[in-house]
């Protein structure tokens, strides 16, 4: 609407004439002001857009002089709003970008601290570019910016708003070696979790002698006042030892095992009981198959889960039980199919798999596993069924044993043994079916280190068990060596590695936090929601079965039969519930020990890549937790944001 | 330590739920209103072990005796047994369930004799040349066969899951067919559909906690993450499990809180509250856009190698209780006609006793549907009672192994026809059916 002049004095002129046209050289005239005395001119009531054409003359006494060169300008109005500011965090600073509005000259840009809450003080002006960066800002602040443009006519209405919160560089990615890898790995498929600490010591130590080490460690004790207790204590009890026990490795092979020779809280509720059975998988875990199956065999747990405890010979048409017979073939030793050496199942000429045993067969077996009952404590064997007691193992009562010629795997046992020498009988025949090794060592590796073995790994740590090298068959301590050292450990292919069972949903993620468990966790309820309630399995097939396949795929993945939508939610509300420190001083988070990162998503990703995901973590992973990290507004929340993304992540929840 | 331990977990749930419980809001799942005049709904029972049939259903005639002999430190008196007619003579059940026999003689409860595994029609005399199911006796085998109606395979998709498929192209709905409040099922895993699982007492919401913005970066971070394919299929399968909660939680959460609640009480027991959770969904089946739906439910114990007298007592009171009040609801809802529930178990048992008072594993066994007199021809029994001798005709061995006189494909191809399935997809869904002379077996209408 305006345009200002200005121009240099002449030498004796008394005032100024001014004159004006729309083209070049087309002034009038009739100057448009007179007598103007100063050097300037402001020229109003002008039409934006307008091209306009000046020239000034001199006056004194004898009229105006020449007109002066000619200057042009078109006049503006009052700018318009800068369009689609945008604010990009720096390292304490942040930079805007806006389109450039219409009339602007300059821009003045406003800042707050809260949305809407910019001063009227420009913390810039005169800005001549359409970007600018603001310095000097602090660090995980949120600042609030508005653009303003400027013209001769005055200044614009505002921008909208764009907010930034001013971030200190983000560190790269930091690789993790193979070495490195191939050490958190090994703590991930032998102990509960792995921690930086444990990590440190099989670096130093080397894989080999951390194995040794492990392989060779007295397992933690089982409280002797969990005996009188409850049940639920001894399940409390799980999770303080395979936290904080130096016996990881021991502890996850017998709870792999445990999920084999299946005994459950649901059929045996007394903790004498159970523990007796535990703690003979605490032993027999390093030990021989054929001594474990032995120990096994004869607790009271096992024997009133299966009802071999008086168990008894036929009598009055009344057979006897089949129920451990069956199961010691079916889930404990052999299988439903043969199997060859790797694994895979043989077939006959039909290309129909061969059923290991017949029906007849558990009949016969059932008559092996009678004349069994409860120790009565004193030496020497009792004359009839003893009453309920769990302190040692069951002793035979021979008078109800059926010691009949049998047959079973076509094997001919001969009459007249006694209950002892036919039960020592009946495993031996059992433990050197060719299927043992195939079949337990399968089940091993699933529950160690990935769902789908191939064959060559199967053969590999099967052939391990046939022979340890000094000819001896079932050295369990061989075999777990075998596996936790075969390269299939890497979990490469496509169909590699395993979901984490709740117990070891919950103890990783305890146990890398660096979580300090100071009593009891009270982590069995969380685990039982998870649908694995400790030492209860629903029944003797196990929470999941070894074959189980994802819906629709060919992908076997025990683990996700009781990964349902329900508990897959349950999963991540515990993770969130963990990492928020519901769970009280009884799982003392220290937290600290992240938060000294978050200043830095980076470094803090890096950390968890590292600690928590053995550097597996994706490069868009990583982006997301980033982006998640910097959108949390302060040092604790970040921690949580970037913990809570992790174990909710599916590749945390899948180990490999 | 009760106390102890549900003080510690209701803290960890309060405290979480104070950080402000939301409903995430992901995967958001239109709900097609839908009328509800075509709603059916089909809820399998799954007796978990083994359900010995022999003491479920007793001939109270002159084969009483035979009976008797058969098993007398396990036969039930026959004094106690609740007195049903069926087949022009008598029967007597389990004196537990004194509902289902009330429900019986009120029409709304069939009772099918004998029902099992079977490729096809199976007698003595052709035992050794027919094709058997897989594995019989095992109860992993069998518990997976009666769900896949494949019995000649492992693994495999279930029969209710293939339904969901077909009918799942004929529906505009989007929330899953099949509901499984029993953990995952077998039943309803489709080729092409996948079931949702429901916990009773526990919602699919995921919890908030901490900051707000902090949440909504970790929601969305957490949504983020689903969608990443890093190439392994375990991470994959993982994300799927995840994305079906989350795209589903909005819509069943939502769908959970409106409406009228339930008055009908259930007993605290374990297969009762999953029942009354079923019949919560099927009481908001239209805010869902259902029109047929099928639910897994479930109750283990029941492999009573020992003590079955005692174990069997309170298995078939547990079970009476449930099915009574889920029956209840449905009235309440008005639905009696269109949902129809039936019992389903691995295998029955030996008719022999074994030694410490109980049975082993056989094969066929009684299974028994519920539903309104407009849908079920209730009160009266369907197929063949097995004659109680060892050795005898019915004996696949020695002890009592009741060769099935009806295939489980016939008994799940009459629910499915019902369903509204063709004479064609029933073949589909049941693949052995062909080889059986009826399809269905008449006992819904």
């Amino acid at each position: 609407m305006k345009i200002t002049l200005k121009w240099a004095a002449v030498t004796g002129a008394t005032s100024y004439n001014v004159y004006r046209g729309t083209a070049t050289g087309g002034q009038a005239a009739t100057p448009i002001a007179t007598g103007i005395t100063s050097l300037s001119y402001i020229n109003t009531g002008l039409t934006n857009g307008t091209a306009y054409f000046f020239k000034v003359a001199a006056v004194n006494s004898a009229g105006p002089g020449a007109m002066s060169v000619e200057t042009t300008s078109t006049p503006v109005g009052i700018p318009l709003a800068p369009a689609n500011l945008t604010a990009t965090a720096g390292n304490q600073s942040v930079t805007l970008n806006w389109q450039a509005a219409l009339n602007a000259v300059t821009y003045n840009v406003y800042r707050g601290t809260s949305s809407g809450g910019q001063s009227s003080t420009p913390v810039a002006t005169g800005v001549t570019s359409t970007t600018f960066t603001d310095m000097g800002r602090t660090n995980n602040v949120v600042y609030f910016y508005k653009v303003s443009a400027v013209s001769g006519a005055g200044i614009g209405p505002r921008s909208n708003e764009a907010s930034a919160t001013p971030q200190p560089p983000v560190s790269p990615p930091e690789a993790v070696s193979a070495e490195d890898q191939a050490i958190w790995r090994l703590l991930r498929q032998a102990t509960w979790g792995p921690t930086q600490a444990e990590f440190d010591r099989v670096k130093q130590m080397g894989i080999d002698a951390w194995l040794t080490e492990q392989l060779n460690m007295a397992p933690t004790f089982w409280p002797d006042t969990l005996l009188t207790q409850s049940l639920e204590w001894t399940e409390e009890y799980f999770f303080v030892r395979a936290l904080q026990g130096p016996d990881q490795l021991r502890q996850r092979v017998a709870w792999a095992l445990s999920q084999i020779w299946v005994v459950s809280g649901v059929e045996v509720t007394n903790a004498r009981a159970m523990l007796g059975y535990i703690r003979a998988l605490d032993i027999g875990a390093f030990g021989n198959f054929q001594d474990l199956m032995r120990a096994i065999t004869l607790t009271p747990a096992m024997a009133e889960c299966l009802d071999m405890v008086q168990n008894k010979k036929e009598a009055n048409g009344i057979l006897p039980n089949e129920n451990f017979a069956r199961e010691l073939a079916q889930l404990f030793t052999i299988g439903l199919t043969e199997l060859n050496p790797d694994g895979t199942p043989r077939t006959n000429a039909q290309g129909q798999p061969i059923p290991t045993y017949t029906n007849d067969d558990i009949l016969e077996l059932a008559r092996v596993m009678t004349g069994w009952t409860y120790t009565d404590g004193i030496p020497g064997q009792p004359a009839r069924q003893n009453p309920a007691r769990y302190d040692g193992p069951m002793e035979a009562v021979e008078s109800l044993h059926d010691n009949g010629a049998k047959r079973f795997l076509n094997t001919d046992v001969p009459a007249g043994l006694t209950a002892t020498q036919d039960l020592d009988n009946a495993l031996g025949i059992i433990f050197r079916h060719p299927n043992v090794g195939p079949f337990i060592c399968r089940q091993l590796i699933q529950r160690l280190v990935g769902s789908n073995p191939s064959p060559g790994y199967i053969r590999d740590v099967a052939a391990v068990f046939n022979n340890n090298g000094q000819n001896v068959r079932g050295d369990l301590r061989a075999v777990v060596r075998a596996i936790l050292t075969h390269p299939e450990t890497a979990q490469t292919a496509v169909n590699g590695g395993k979901m984490s069972e709740p117990v070891l949903y919950i103890t990783r993620q305890i146990r890398d936090i660096g979580a300090t468990v100071t009593d009891t966790p009270f982590m069995s309820d969380m685990s039982a929601d998870m649908a694995q309630r400790v030492f209860h399995s629903p029944s003797v097939f196990n929470y999941y079965s070894p074959n189980f396949r994802v819906a629709g795929t060919t992908l076997t993945a025990p683990e996700f039969q009781i990964y349902t939508t329900a508990t897959a939610t349950i999963r991540a509300n515990f993770a969130g519930r963990l990492v928020n420190g519901n769970f009280g001083s009884n799982v003392s988070l220290n937290l600290m020990r992240w938060t000294d990162l978050a200043t830095d998503a980076g470094l803090l990703v890096n950390r968890i890549n590292r600690v928590i995901l053995g550097g597996t973590m994706s490069a868009e992973m990583r982006a997301t937790i980033v982006d998640a990290i910097q959108r949390s507004p302060n040092a604790r929340e970040k921690v949580l944001t970037a913990l809570y993304l992790t174990f909710t992540s599916s590749q945390f929840q899948v180990e490999r | 330590m009760r106390n102890r331990r549900e003080f510690v977990t209701r803290c960890g749930t309060l405290a979480a739920m104070g950080a402000g419980a939301q409903l995430l809001r992901l995967g958001i799942i239109a709900a097609k209103a839908q009328t509800a005049q075509d709603y059916k709904a089909l809820v399998c029972v799954f007796l978990f072990g083994g359900n010995d049939g022999n003491n479920t259903i007793v001939p109270t005639d002159s084969r009483y005796a035979a009976y008797q002999a058969m098993r007398p430190n396990i036969s039930l008196a026959q004094n106690v047994l609740l007195p049903v007619g069926a087949q022009g003579t008598s029967y007597g059940l389990h004196p537990r369930l004194l509902n289902v026999q009330r429900l019986y003689n009120a029409q709304r409860v069939a009772l099918i004799f004998n029902v099992g595994t079977l490729v096809s029609p199976t007698t003595k005399a052709n035992l050794n040349s027919v094709t058997l199911p897989r594995n019989l006796y095992s109860h992993s085998d069998q518990t997976s066969q009666w769900q896949t109606a494949n019995p000649t395979i492992s693994g495999g998709s279930g029969w209710g899951g293939r339904m969901a498929d077909i009918l799942a192209t004929q529906s505009a709905a989007t929330f899953p067919i099949g509901v499984s409040v029993n953990g995952g099922s077998a039943l309803l895993n489709g080729n092409t559909t996948r079931p949702i699982s429901l916990m009773p007492g526990s919602s699919l919401e995921l919890e908030r906690f901490g900051d707000g913005s902090a949440m909504n970066a970790r929601e969305a971070g957490l949504q983020q993450l689903l969608t990443f394919d890093t190439g392994m299929q375990m991470i994959g399968a993982a994300s799927g499990v995840m994305t079906r909660a989350v795209s589903a939680a909005q819509a069943i959460n939502a769908a959970l809180a409106g409406g009228t609640p339930l008055t009908t009480v259930f007993p605290n027991t374990g297969l009762a509250q999953q029942l009354r959770q079923v019949a919560s969904v099927i009481r908001v089946r239209a805010a869902l856009g259902m029109n047929r739906q099928i639910f897994f439910c479930g109750m283990g114990g029941f492999d009573n190698h020992s003590d079955l007298l005692p174990s069997h007592d309170n298995l078939l009171n547990t079970l009476d209780g449930a099915l009574s009040a889920f029956i209840a609801a449905t009235d309440e809802m008005g639905v009696s006609d269109a949902v129809t529930t039936f019992t389903e178990s691995e295998f029955g048992r030996t008719g022999n006793p074994s030694s410490s008072n109980g049975s082993d594993h056989a094969w066929g066994s009684h299974t028994m549907v519920l539903g309104g007199t407009g849908a079920l021809n209730g009160g009266q029994a369907f197929g063949t009672f097995p004659r109680h001798e060892l050795r005898g005709p019915d004996d696949a061995g020695s002890r009592g192994l009741w060769i099935p006189t009806t295939a489980l494909d016939q008994y799940g191809a009459t629910l499915a026809s019902w369903f509204g399935l063709s004479a064609t997809d029933l073949n589909t869904v049941f693949p052995n059916l062909r080889n059986f002379a009826s399809p269905t077996i008449g006992f819904m209408r």
